[in-house]
């Protein structure tokens, strides 16, 4: 019994041993790979000054053109990531502050999001791997409700979101020198213009928008100008309150919801294409960033 | 509580310490153990449905004691026939209730009768058609004098309730299994090793190649209408690893499991893919019940003795029951019916039991070209099957094969577009099929040399490669 015990000990000692060298080298090959997601451009930002920060969803991600804010001279991030919510846009803002990137304004764009104040999966699986930092951790820390888990277990992370950071995503970090965007700039644009199909907001806004108040009095308790906005929809959006709603909560609000009429500009109705996004950036630029 | 979870691990090992180290010095102490282990284990899902476990229980150990005190033949089989009866009518209503009222009341309106219809809400007790036919087997053998009543309720309650193949076996024999519990079990080192190898080759089987399969062949299965046909042909082959991984897994780790406990139960998966013809086949698969429906049905209805028109009749009864066995939808019965067409010919040309040697290799371990032929073959006929296996309806699986015969929008990379293990998967299932190919002479593949080597590998790879983000639960739970 006692060389059976000696043998079940073995094997544990393996399986601690094995999930500790896994969390480090699948940790290391993330910090170290290429920069092939927004997620990992952002966190790759330290020790810089931008103009402003955009957040948002990929109605941030294509739609805000940050080479035209380089001509005319202002630096602008684009840290719109595709399917986000206002809390993943919060961990966001918290990382770049924690890592040293200061800004003169950040704008957040809202439209439904704002009424949603859970973490989407597609962000916070790939900013997992850098669980170990304090602002990271911190934050999980009032969001899991396994934290400890992922705190004191190795490799817990990679193995319960397998599908987006385990050995398929490691594989592809490690071979991957695929720039996003190809040329990185951090806006990733839409081409062409598909059927429009209707849109809608929502009809009211939630009476506990909680993710959206913690940007709010995080921006305040760290001296950032904050300006909400919505991006523009198509002809077909469905008339609703909402935008009015939030215009009327939200002083510094501004709605570009019904911006365009010319359906041409959008790659579906609440997506510019390029040429479109280019158009929304420079209104952009001159209402708010005019030297 | 599931083999593959922490609950699992953590129940197994408090048994084993008190197994082993409180009550190893009483027999009658670690039978009591082992069914108290055995009821938690299985109340763990529903506690209600103990109280059928405990009624089969009861009602068979009864029927047992009147057969061994009488010996008029007209009385014994009334308690015979009392016992299928209750234990089938148990199966029955759980298992077939609402699919006999609906086909009824089809067929009623296929002659243009409107009836009432009148479903119940039936749960289904999980493992029903495991543990009812485990102690069928008790009754028949005690009934044909194969086997002696018990008259240790305690033994006899643990043989039904036996925790590591309750639920989704294998179906054991009363003769193999309750005498072990009579007997005084040893631990003996070399045997728990082995138990210990074969749980997680099991769950190797289990986590990374049943459930990375389970996320394709799901996907592809539930909208087959917009797959294309290499999709579709590459969905029925996941589909035949995931089952393959999930059961045989199953059965990998409740035997090794038992091993720690110093029980030998019999194996149930002999690396079927490797047949060369479908009896082959079926002598290699789900071994627990197709001998159990040889043994209990094939042969007392004649079996292949006989006009060569009964003898069809047999093969077909048994694949149809077998089928059906696994659950009330015509897609099973139409799946037993299949294997039947497969195995007929054989049986007409005498040779349905050819293939009894081990598979021919050259030397370097590989097969010749007729035999790759004949296993290749043979493993595509079992996919064409299993397509009505895990269709939904009949009309769905029909559906899904004419979309494959008829090749229509052939593109391999609209495949590869699928979201998880698009390509990791196909190198996973290879390397399964040559380990398993290497190791067919032994009972798994974590034996002979260098076993704490191969050990650790297969626990790596299980890290590295399993699917726990979305693990699946076992496929036979549902039967």
């Amino acid at each position: 019994m006692k060389q059976f015990f000696k043998y079940i000990i073995g094997a544990f000692v393996f399986v601690i041993i094995t999930l500790v060298v896994l969390d480090i080298v699948y940790t290391k090959i993330y910090e170290n790979n290429v920069v092939s997601n927004k997620v990992k451009y952002l966190i790759s930002l330290k020790n810089s000054h931008f103009d402003a920060v955009f957040f948002g969803s990929s109605r941030v991600d294509n739609h805000i053109v940050t080479s035209e804010f380089k001509k005319e001279g202002f630096s602008v991030v684009n840290g719109g990531i595709q399917g986000v919510s206002l809390k993943d846009n919060l961990l966001f803002l918290k990382m770049l502050i924690n890592n040293n990137v200061t800004f003169e304004r950040v704008f957040v764009q809202l439209d439904y999001v704002y009424n949603k104040s859970e973490l989407s999966q597609t962000s916070y699986t790939e900013i997992l791997p850098y669980f170990r930092k304090p602002v990271v951790r911190d934050f999980f820390k009032e969001e899991f409700k396994d934290y400890n888990n992922y705190y004191y277990i190795p490799f817990y992370r990679y193995a319960v979101n397998d599908y987006r950071i385990g050995f398929r995503g490691v594989v592809s970090g490690l071979f991957s020198d695929k720039r996003v965007n190809g040329v990185f700039d951090d806006y990733d644009p839409l081409y062409g213009s598909n059927k429009m199909s209707t849109c809608q907001l929502p009809n009211k806004l939630t009476e506990n928008p909680t993710a959206f108040n913690e940007i709010k009095s995080f921006c305040k308790d760290n001296n950032i100008e904050v300006v909400y906005f919505t991006a523009p929809f198509c002809s077909k959006l469905k008339p609703t309150p909402f935008t009015k709603l939030l215009a009327d909560k939200i002083s510094n609000y501004k709605d570009y919801s019904t911006l365009y009429k010319d359906d041409s500009l959008f790659h579906n109705c609440s997506h510019l294409n390029n040429e479109g996004a280019v158009n929304f950036t420079q209104k952009i630029i001159s209402d708010y960033f005019t030297k | 509580m599931l083999f593959n979870s922490i609950e699992f691990l953590c129940f197994l090992f408090v048994v084993f310490i008190l197994y082993w180290l409180v009550f190893k010095k009483s027999i009658k102490l670690q039978n009591a153990l082992i069914l108290v282990a055995s009821y938690v284990f299985y109340g763990w899902w529903d506690w209600r449905f103990l109280s059928l476990i405990l009624l089969s229980t009861l009602v068979d150990y009864t029927i047992g004691l009147q057969l061994k005190n009488t010996e008029k033949q007209i009385k014994r089989k009334y308690l015979l026939w009392g016992s299928l009866l209750f234990n089938l009518s148990l199966l029955a209503f759980f298992k077939y209730y609402n699919f006999f009222i609906d086909n009824w009341i089809v067929a009623w309106e296929a002659l243009g009768i409107t009836m009432h219809r009148s479903t119940l809400n039936i749960i289904l007790p999980v493992g029903i058609s495991f543990y009812t036919f485990q102690t069928l087997s008790y009754t028949i053998d005690v009934y044909r004098n194969k086997l002696k009543a018990t008259t240790d309720f305690v033994a006899f309650a643990s043989f039904v309730s036996f925790f590591p193949q309750l639920v989704a076996g294998p179906i054991e024999r009363a003769s193999n299994l309750l005498p072990q519990f009579y007997k005084k079990r040893v631990f003996n080192y070399e045997i728990a090793k082995n138990g210990i190898a074969l749980i997680v080759w099991g769950l190797f089987k289990k986590i990374v190649i049943a459930d990375s399969c389970a996320v394709y062949a799901n996907a592809i299965f539930e909208d087959y209408h917009s797959k294309d046909s290499l999709t579709l042909i590459l969905g029925g082959v996941y589909f035949a690893f995931q089952i393959y991984g999930d059961f045989s897994g199953y059965s990998d780790i409740a035997i090794g499991t038992s091993r720690l406990f110093g029980f030998d139960l019999m194996r149930n998966f002999n690396y079927p893919y490797f047949s060369r013809d479908i009896a082959e086949f079926w002598r290699r698969w789900h071994i627990s019940l197709s001998t159990w429906f040889r043994d209990y049905l094939y042969i007392p209805i004649g079996g292949s003795r006989g006009s060569r028109l009964k003898q069809l009749r047999n093969v077909i009864i048994i694949f149809v029951v077998s089928g059906f066995w696994h659950g009330p939808n015509w897609t099973f019965v139409i799946w037993g019916l299949l294997n039947a067409l497969y195995f007929i010919p054989l049986l007409l040309q005498g040779k349905n039991r050819q293939n009894l040697d081990e598979i021919p290799t050259n030397r370097f371990g590989f097969p010749n070209v007729k035999v790759l032929f004949q296993i290749v073959s043979t493993f595509m006929l079992t996919t064409v099957a299993w397509v009505f296996f895990r269709s939904e309806t009949l009309f769905d699986a029909f559906e899904y094969l004419k979309k494959i015969v008829l090749f229509e929008d052939f593109k391999f990379l609209k495949f590869l577009s699928i979201e998880r293990y698009a390509i990791e998967l196909i190198p996973i299932l290879f390397l399964l099929v040559v380990i398993e190919w290497f190791s067919k002479e032994k009972e798994h593949p974590i034996m002979g040399k260098y076993v704490l080597f191969k050990l650790y590998v297969v626990i790596l790879l299980i890290i590295v490669f399993g699917v726990y983000s979305n693990p699946s639960d076992f496929i036979y739970f549902q039967f």
